[in-house]
């Protein structure tokens, strides 16, 4: 029983549907384009693989879960973020007001949407994804929590700890 | 200040968020308007969403579609017909290896065009090895040397139980399992580690007439098949034949 049509037809149309959720997730879990391209690319050929065991729902939670586990896993190699803790939660909005270029400048630069990018980033990862989730992938509850692998209740508290965060860092600019 | 303020926040932020029915967002409706502090949440929720929506999704650079295109292809015809193995170039993952692993790769890739062979069950089997040892993420998926955490981990990916056994004693380490496929059919893979070399055990339930091969050498692996327990077992690895053997005795005794 080769595994040739229908199967990978149905996977190459699922992967080009879902690269853009797909490559957008690694791309802020990673924080850089060459590895989260590898990352994407990597857990494309693992969805592949675990092809024959998706029951056809939810395609692309089921994809994203996939590019989150790749991402982590990546992460974790090559240190090049540190795990994930509560402790600097706070660092967002700090970052937003120390930093190598002040508030004013930040502002003069009236570049809002590097900012923007700078204090998402800035959040730890727990809080970034979930909200990356949410907000541009427009996700329910019940999926991000099977994409982070954590309970619902986990999710609407790391939701609204990432909002705060945020809004607090947005403050604290404009408050200059 | 603590994250929770007034207990009904996170309800404040479902609703916000579309999860609440009509009932329970009705009802929250009333609490808001007692409450001070659930209506400075719900500033903030809209203050985060404003500020968010901002944010664009990156876009997918050029050349990342056709590159995933052409790999899952690769990666379907590789396993479909090991000989099309010697076809698959991960371009990718090569520029990331070195160009000495490149080369070897391309000296072990090579050898396997000129050598004419059928897509026979053992050239499938170590094909399958060899793109795993390439592909480092490839190797392992589940990575445990504690067979209570590696058995589980299968249940739902294959459907079947594979024989999960822990071999340290006898220098043997098991190191993770990983699901893949061979001739078009889900197998469980786990991977130990032996000196420098590693073995793996490629395993999926027995069918009659699937194949006669006992042991087999392909292009300096050492293939050893056998059936337990219901399943088609074979492994796979650089050890010596007699080495590998040995493996196989130490396997089937437990």
């Amino acid at each position: 029983m080769p595994m040739s049509s229908p199967l990978v037809p149905d996977f190459q149309e699922l992967a080009a549907t879902h690269l853009e959720s797909a490559y957008n997730l690694a791309r802020w879990l990673v924080r850089d384009p060459a590895l989260a391209d590898d990352v994407v690319q990597d857990a494309m050929l693992r969805a592949l693989r675990y092809y024959h065991g998706f029951r056809g729902e939810n395609a692309r939670a089921w994809l994203l879960q996939i590019v989150r586990n790749v991402a982590l896993t990546r992460l974790k190699r090559t240190g090049a973020e540190a795990p994930a803790s509560e402790a600097d939660a706070e660092s967002a909005s700090q970052a937003a007001e120390g930093g190598h270029d002040g508030p004013e400048t930040a502002l003069m630069r009236q570049d809002d949407q590097r900012l923007l990018h700078e204090l998402l980033a800035g959040l730890p990862v727990e809080l970034r994804e979930c909200l990356i989730l949410r907000e541009i992938e427009e996700l329910s509850y019940k999926e991000i929590a099977r994409i982070v692998d954590a309970p619902i209740g986990t999710v609407m508290s790391r939701l609204w700890r990432g909002r705060k965060l945020l809004v607090q860092a947005a403050r604290a600019l404009e408050a200059v | 200040m603590s994250d929770i303020e007034c207990a009904q926040t996170l309800l404040v932020q479902a609703d916000f968020d579309g999860e609440l029915d009509a009932g329970r967002a009705a009802a929250l409706v009333e609490h808001i308007a007692q409450c001070p502090h659930c209506r400075d949440v719900s500033e903030q929720l809209a203050r985060s969403r404003a500020l968010l929506r901002g944010v664009p999704r990156y876009p997918v650079p050029k050349g990342l579609r056709d590159s995933i295109e052409k790999a899952v292809r690769a990666q379907v015809r590789g396993e479909t017909q090991s000989k099309e193995l010697a076809t698959y170039t991960p371009t990718r993952r090569l520029a990331w290896m070195g160009w000495v692993t490149a080369l070897a790769a391309s000296v072990v890739l090579a050898v396997m065009v000129v050598t004419p062979r059928s897509p026979d069950l053992g050239s499938q089997l170590v094909a399958s090895h060899v793109r795993s040892l390439q592909l480092e993420s490839h190797l392992i998926d589940v990575p445990s040397s504690d067979h209570h955490t590696v058995r589980p981990w299968f249940s739902g990916k294959v459907d079947f139980a594979p024989l999960v056994k822990e071999l340290g004693s006898d220098g043997y380490e098991l190191k993770g399992g990983r699901v893949d496929i061979v001739g078009g059919r889900t197998v469980a893979v786990l991977v130990y580690q032996a000196g420098r070399h590693v073995v793996a055990v490629y395993m999926w339930p027995e069918r009659t007439g699937a194949g006669e091969i006992r042991s087999q050498q392909v292009d300096g692996f050492n293939v050893r098949r056998w059936t337990e327990s219901g399943l088609d077992v074979s492994c796979i690895s650089d050890l010596a034949a007699d080495e590998l053997q040995r493996f196989e005795q130490r396997w089937r005794a437990r």
